[in-house]
């Protein structure tokens, strides 16, 4: 059996995972508003204004905790080790890979809207919880 | 049947949508499976163009009955209605404010259209445009001082003059009777490489957030913020019409007659309101026709 998948599916196994474990955590909250808003802000704003607000948004406490889990787990859903990794990519990267990246970004981050959608309440709880 | 290429110009926002998506933004607009580009569908043109016959005799024979009772008085439309496809997509540029831009991919099935449709002594279609470079016209506003032109997120490098043939052809068929916007739409032309207009296309269209406001606390009600998609005002696409002879029993209408009515009714330039949101302004296109640009 061939071990190719589709793009999708690359994207959506490890998002699945990323949102619940969101989900599980006492970040849910502040994590899903973020998980809503992305994939528009890069449509606006460009791919490399976008990283770099998740950037300055992200930190050690409160809200800036959630952002710093959420920009991690796009850039894993993206297919890059972390957050440090994706930043650096987008402002490094030249026009065909800027293309391909802001491409890959939007569908994880589609990936991630979609999950917190299905998963995760507006209090931040797991849906049906 | 005879085939008449047409234009539709956007003068505000247009919203021909997909009814929901589970992507990126909540209301996208339609584009095509194959190449991803917006377009308006035949059908939203077809029904938009009936309403405007709504009252008019000949609205049965162009547009077929609106309820067929019997197999007797059943017939088609006399008029068929191909898609709109994206031709022109406004840009935002750092020189000259905006810029019409289109690639040679585009300009290469809209060029096929036009001669099928009978228009003779279009320019060339440049095979390729480089990525990263632009083709303007000689008269370009779109060019800084330092020879870059700057669309949306990219840098690119102007090509000055690669593109006045193609700036003039659609200054003359889009303003024809408009000196003005002729004179000015050369100096605000682009050609762009296939790369770099479809990554436009594609993250360069409007989006606008949209809420509903709680009336008894004056904030946004819970969970009431959705995106919408919007093809931008300026945006111009083409498509084709065929135009057959008229199909109602025992009423023979030739072809042409059947093209005289249709222009009776919308002629070149008509207004008309296309796709959804048309009460928050949305889909306010000029409608303009082969024979009016001629």
């Amino acid at each position: 059996m061939s071990d190719r998948q589709s793009r999708a599916q690359r994207m959506a196994k490890p998002a699945l995972a990323c949102v619940k474990s969101a989900a599980a955590s006492n970040l849910a909250k502040d994590y899903k508003p973020r998980a809503m808003a992305f994939p528009t802000m890069v449509l606006q704003s460009g791919l490399a204004q976008a990283v770099g607000f998740l950037a300055a948004k992200s930190g050690k406490d409160g809200k800036g905790k959630a952002y710093q889990q959420y920009f991690d787990d796009l850039a894993k859903v993206t297919g890059l080790p972390n957050s440090e990794a994706l930043l650096q990519e987008a402002l490094r990267a030249d026009l065909p890979r800027y293309r391909l990246l802001t491409r890959d970004v939007l569908d994880a981050a589609s990936w991630l809207k979609r999950f917190c959608q299905s998963l995760v309440n507006d209090e931040g709880s797991r849906n049906g919880d | 049947m005879k085939t008449e290429l047409f234009h539709l110009h956007a003068l505000s926002a247009l919203h021909v949508g997909t009814g929901q998506a589970v992507g990126t933004v909540d209301l996208p607009i339609a584009r095509a499976k194959a190449t991803n580009l917006p377009l308006v569908p035949g059908s939203a043109l077809k029904g938009v163009l009936r309403d405007e016959f709504a009252g008019n005799a000949d609205q049965a024979l162009l547009f077929g009955p609106e309820r067929i009772n019997d197999a007797d008085s059943a017939h088609a439309g006399a008029v068929a209605f191909g898609d709109a496809h994206l031709l022109l997509l406004p840009v935002r540029s750092l020189a000259g404010v905006m810029a019409w831009a289109t690639c040679p991919f585009v300009l290469g099935r809209y060029a096929a259209d036009a001669r099928r449709a009978g228009k003779a002594g279009l320019p060339p279609v440049p095979p390729t445009v480089r990525p990263g470079t632009v083709a303007v016209a000689t008269s370009s506003e779109l060019i800084l001082h330092s020879g870059k032109v700057v669309f949306d997120d990219l840098d690119l490098d102007a090509d000055t003059g690669a593109a006045d043939a193609w700036a003039q052809h659609f200054a003359t068929a889009l303003f024809a009777d408009d000196a003005d916007s002729a004179n000015q739409f050369p100096a605000h032309f682009a050609l762009l490489s296939d790369a770099d207009f479809g990554f436009l296309t594609d993250t360069g269209t409007e989006i606008r957030a949209r809420i509903r406001i709680n009336d008894e606390t004056g904030t946004v009600a819970k969970g009431a913020l959705w995106w919408e998609e919007n093809l931008p005002a300026e945006s111009v696409l083409w498509g084709v019409l065929g135009i057959g002879p008229g199909r109602v029993r025992n009423a023979p209408c030739s072809e042409a007659q059947t093209a005289d009515k249709l222009r009776a009714g919308v002629g070149h330039g008509k207004l008309l309101q296309i796709g959804g949101k048309a009460t928050v302004g949305r889909g306010l296109v000029r409608f303009l026709t082969a024979g009016g640009a001629r």
